[in-house]
């Protein structure tokens, strides 16, 4: 990603370090082993079109494994984009920033937004896990999935996830700050 | 590019770090403070004039443009407000802005809102019971369920089924059958149902699934794209003037009764329990008539409107048709089966639906007896 952008100034090119290395190689391999739903989902989707135009035979089943699946892969694709650096930035700005610059911004901006949000998510999502586990909650439509806690964990499990990955790239803009130079 | 040598960095790693946690700390309070506070009810100080301030944010699950079925709880409000003189208000919020549709109840429970007018079936993925106090296939007609809910046992045990999760829930409208569906073709015979992709709520849902139609839940302003674009070929919702709102007879021309699966439509104002014990009595006891009247006037403007609206349907190119005595019969013995599977699965079920059937037999010859016959 970051090779094709334009560069007037040079782009911020962070150290890695053990730990950061060790995560984002985790990260990384979950991504890739989670894009294969979106194959899966194709091919469902399909199947499910096919099913109901062919043999007019609906299904509520599929149609809600789709959505599940959809959430499963951008749940977990938040982490695997974020440490490939491949989310969006607003780039016509940062360009034209020093690598300086542009390692505090992302300080900040990682310190006062996107941990706490991350937090807010992490701790909002414990109770609403909680409760569909307790109740048992099933999909409200007839004939349609069981297990709804399954499903809401992943909100849960992708934020926990994501979290491991700005910590990573957070302790890679430390050291890009701080710690250069020293050893 | 000038690196800056490592001695003339001001920072030391100490100060970075004492620096790193309060930014973060410091976001986390400022995240904690976008969320909405909870102080909608504020009381005075003074102790022995109890006159509390409520103030409740209360999320609907229905637009309140809807007639009978979502500007109910706008006259609810109005009228508690006027007779308070502004001191009990209810802030009503369109579906959607503050919490989706379904999840009135579970934000309740959480006291994210103190209160919410909901549909209570739209609970059923949690607590499978809500469907027989919101709306019975081949149930109760509106002042039976009424009988039911304030003579009988209904009252009870709706409070009973909600008081574990926290939550309070009090009846505050109840509107007549709705349509038994708009459809883009006809249906003669229950086999026609098999393959549907349908819109259709609560247990009335389980009965068309068991025919073999697809039944799928959305929410109400959803249903027209839906419809619209072939996603879904049937849907119902409502009652004719609320469905004609939202555009189901520019789309499917055929819109089917009598109502076999929701002989009555009943919604509740969903208070979280803390809150709602925290009220002295005679506000309690406010709200509480504010939603006995809401009932009697919800279905009295349901009643009112919907006789014009199926008399203007030839123009808008829309059939009104009813389900032969033949198809009803075979609906209503499907509707037995899932009502005592359901039954079988869930204690509060069982006793909800036993109640309910042993009041409809000691009500029956009553209904036999006094009534005119439809014809007359």
């Amino acid at each position: 990603m970051r090779t094709c952008r334009g560069t007037s100034n040079p782009v911020l090119e962070l150290p890695h370090n053990r730990f950061s290395r060790w995560v984002d190689r985790l990260v990384i391999h979950i991504g890739e082993y989670v894009s294969w739903v979106w194959l899966l989902l194709l091919g469902i989707i399909v199947l499910n079109v096919l099913m109901r135009y062919l043999l007019s035979e609906g299904r509520i089943e599929f149609e809600e494994i789709q959505w599940h699946l959809y959430s499963l892969g951008f749940l977990l694709g938040l982490s695997y984009s974020y440490t490939r650096d491949a989310h969006v930035r607003v780039d016509v700005i940062r360009e034209r920033l020093s690598p300086q610059t542009q390692a505090w911004i992302e300080l900040y901006g990682t310190l006062f937004l996107l941990l706490p949000f991350i937090m807010l998510v992490v701790v909002a999502s414990v109770p609403f896990i909680a409760y569909s586990f307790a109740t048992s909650e099933v999909s409200q439509a007839p004939g349609g999935l069981p297990f709804r806690w399954l499903i809401k964990s992943v909100l849960l499990i992708g934020f926990l996830v994501l979290l491991l990955s700005v910590i990573s790239r957070l302790s890679r803009v430390l050291y890009f700050l701080f710690a250069r130079g020293s050893s | 590019m000038s690196e800056k040598q490592p001695g003339s960095n001001p920072w030391n790693n100490k100060t970075a770090v004492v620096a790193i946690m309060f930014a973060f700390i410091a976001g986390l309070i400022g995240a904690l403070a976008l969320r909405t506070s909870n102080d909608h009810t504020l009381q005075t100080s003074d102790s022995d004039e109890p006159l509390v301030q409520v103030r409740w944010r209360v999320p609907v699950a229905f637009g309140t443009n809807l007639p009978a079925l979502g500007d109910n709880i706008l006259q609810v409000s109005k009228r508690l407000e006027t007779a308070t003189a502004g001191r009990i208000r209810l802030e009503v919020f369109e579906p959607g802005t503050l919490i989706p549709p379904f999840s009135i109840t579970e934000g309740v429970r959480d006291n994210k809102i103190p209160a919410g007018y909901t549909w209570v079936g739209y609970d059923q993925g949690r607590i499978p019971a809500t469907p027989l106090v919101s709306a019975v296939p081949f149930g109760m007609e509106p002042w039976e369920f009424a009988a039911w809910y304030y003579e009988d046992e209904g009252q009870d045990l709706t409070e009973e089924l909600y008081r574990p999760h926290g939550v309070h829930p009090i009846l505050c409208g109840v509107v007549g059958p709705e349509t038994a569906g708009w459809f883009r073709f006809q249906i003669n015979r229950v086999e026609d149902f098999k393959g549907l992709k349908i819109r259709f709520a609560g247990l009335g849902g389980k009965v068309l699934q068991k025919l073999g139609a697809s039944v799928t839940l959305i929410p109400g302003g959803e249903i027209f794209q839906a419809l619209e674009k072939g996603a879904i070929d049937a849907t119902e919702f409502s009652m004719p003037a609320v469905d004609q709102m939202l555009g189901f007879d520019r789309v499917a021309p055929y819109n089917y009764f009598p109502g076999w699966h929701q002989t009555f439509t009943a919604a509740h104002l969903v208070v979280n329990l803390d809150v709602w014990e925290q009220l002295s009595e005679p506000d309690q006891v406010l709200i509480e008539m504010a939603c006995t009247a809401g009932v009697i006037r919800n279905l009295s403007r349901g009643e009112a409107i919907q006789g014009a609206v199926i008399s203007g349907f030839p123009a808008k190119g829309v059939t009104p048709v009813r389900f032969s005595h033949k198809i009803l019969k075979e609906l209503q013995a499907i509707t037995e089966e899932v009502l005592a599977e359901e039954a079988e699965k869930d204690e509060f079920f069982r006793r909800i639906h036993t109640s309910q059937t042993r009041f409809m037999e000691e009500y029956r010859p009553w209904k036999d007896h006094a009534y005119l016959p439809r014809d007359f």
